[in-house]
């Protein structure tokens, strides 16, 4: 049978980004109830570091290590950033923290525990900052400010991949030998066991790529995305495994940032 | 929506620096392990010394309260502020001192201090450098440097 469209009639068959990014893109159901539990989910993680080991030093005594003097002077609980960021944390775990709070948290906790120590820059834990800038949003575009989180999740995949095939182009995935030269350095025993194995480590970087660069569009498809974040889990707990660096404090917020259902329940057991 | 668009700018920003592979504060291109390979790996680590001299090797992240591979860049760095000798060893002092004074457990990425036992009986510290060859067959390519060295109490 044929049908004779109208022009109107026509324009609505025209392909709408809009409409496919609605229905295919990112589930950003509950994003507001999302970015709360994301919210506090930091501030734990923060909690947790400052706290789990008072004899571990890590704002303060970063800095008081360039000096014998400062070093053997040090204590945890008279260093000021140490508090300051605490009590930023406390105040984002209590849901009363202003603006000047964040910035507090942001720019003295995570400045002092990531970045210029001994030269070098490790930016890797800002992007809990950036993570609360958007939760700031929650009031006034929830849906938006969860989109920009869940694709900075997805770039950071990104970036891994391309800045290894950059430095060392697809040698680096191919041929496994990264893998077989940092592990004996900086591995865990069962990375120093790997180490020996040339075609295990080839294996390794191979599903590394693959991971690396699958991730950034699988985490932002509908279909792809709840099945994407334990891939991404399995990803970190081998790197885990095989480094001892597990970047805990980025899969540890994936429940609230990629899923609904724990959020939904978790507000139902809170009455939210 | 000003906060939106910064938030573009900045992982924009942080794409480039992905493309440039450089990390400036508080941008991060995440380039973990985005290194070219080498024939023989650096190995930054402490040797200690004992009276008799039995010598013991020990990592870096044993002696410094950071995550492991933030240590050997943070010492390497100590160590170039100090113009004297003297400043040097008194600095490798002060991280044995600290971790027999105030020893810590291990937390995440930051590994225990190193045992009271083993930094007891250590005469001399060296921080050095060992050149090691990927491939284990080729046993004849290790080199050793030592950086710097301190007497211990």
């Amino acid at each position: 049978m044929t049908t004779i469209l109208t022009p109107a009639a026509a324009l609505q068959h025209r392909p709408q980004p809009g409409r496919w990014l609605a229905e295919r893109g990112p589930d950003l159901g509950h994003a507001r109830e999302r970015l709360w539990l994301l919210e506090r989910l930091i501030a734990l993680w923060l909690l947790l570091v400052l706290f789990a080991d008072p004899a571990l030093a890590r704002l303060g005594s970063v800095m008081a290590l360039s000096s014998p003097d400062a070093l053997a002077a040090w204590s945890w609980s008279a260093d000021p950033l140490r508090w300051i960021s605490a009590g930023a944390a406390l105040a984002l775990l209590a849901g009363v923290a202003p603006a000047g709070w964040v910035l507090a948290f942001g720019v003295l906790g995570l400045s002092a525990l990531s970045s210029r120590v001994g030269g070098a820059v490790w930016n890797y834990n800002l992007h809990l900052f950036w993570f609360l800038l958007m939760c700031r949003q929650a009031g006034s575009a929830p849906r938006a400010a969860l989109a920009c989180v869940q694709v900075s999740v997805a770039l950071f995949y990104l970036q891994a991949g391309l800045t290894k095939l950059l430095a060392s182009g697809p040698h680096w995935f191919l041929s496994g030998d990264t893998l077989r030269h940092y592990a004996p350095y900086l591995g865990t025993g069962l990375g120093r066991s790997l180490a020996a194995h040339p075609a295990w480590c080839a294996a390794i970087t191979q599903a590394t790529g693959v991971v690396e660069f699958a991730l950034p569009v699988l985490l932002l498809l509908r279909r792809t995305q709840a099945l994407s974040v334990p891939v991404a889990w399995a990803f970190h707990l081998g790197v885990a495994a095989t480094f001892g660096i597990g970047f805990w404090q980025l899969t540890l917020l994936y429940p609230a940032v990629f899923y609904q259902a724990p959020v939904r329940r978790l507000g139902r057991f809170l009455r939210i | 929506m000003a906060c939106m668009a910064v938030y573009a700018l900045v992982m924009a920003a942080q794409l480039a620096c992905a493309a440039l592979n450089i990390s400036p504060w508080p941008l991060m291109a995440y380039n973990f392990f985005a290194i070219e390979p080498v024939e023989r790996a650096r190995h930054f680590r402490f040797v200690l010394e004992d009276a008799d001299g039995g010598q013991h090797e020990l990592e870096p992240g044993h002696l410094v309260p950071t995550e492991f591979f933030k240590a050997a860049p943070h010492i390497n760095r100590s160590l170039l502020q100090r113009d004297a000798d003297s400043d040097r060893q008194a600095y490798l002092r002060a991280l044995v001192d600290r971790a027999r004074s105030q020893p810590w457990s291990g937390f995440d990425e930051v590994w225990a201090s190193a045992g009271r036992a083993r930094l007891d009986t250590a005469r001399r510290i060296h921080w050095v450098l060992d050149l090691e060859p990927v491939d284990a067959g080729d046993a004849a390519a290790g080199e050793r440097q030592i950086i710097q060295t301190a007497q211990l109490p």
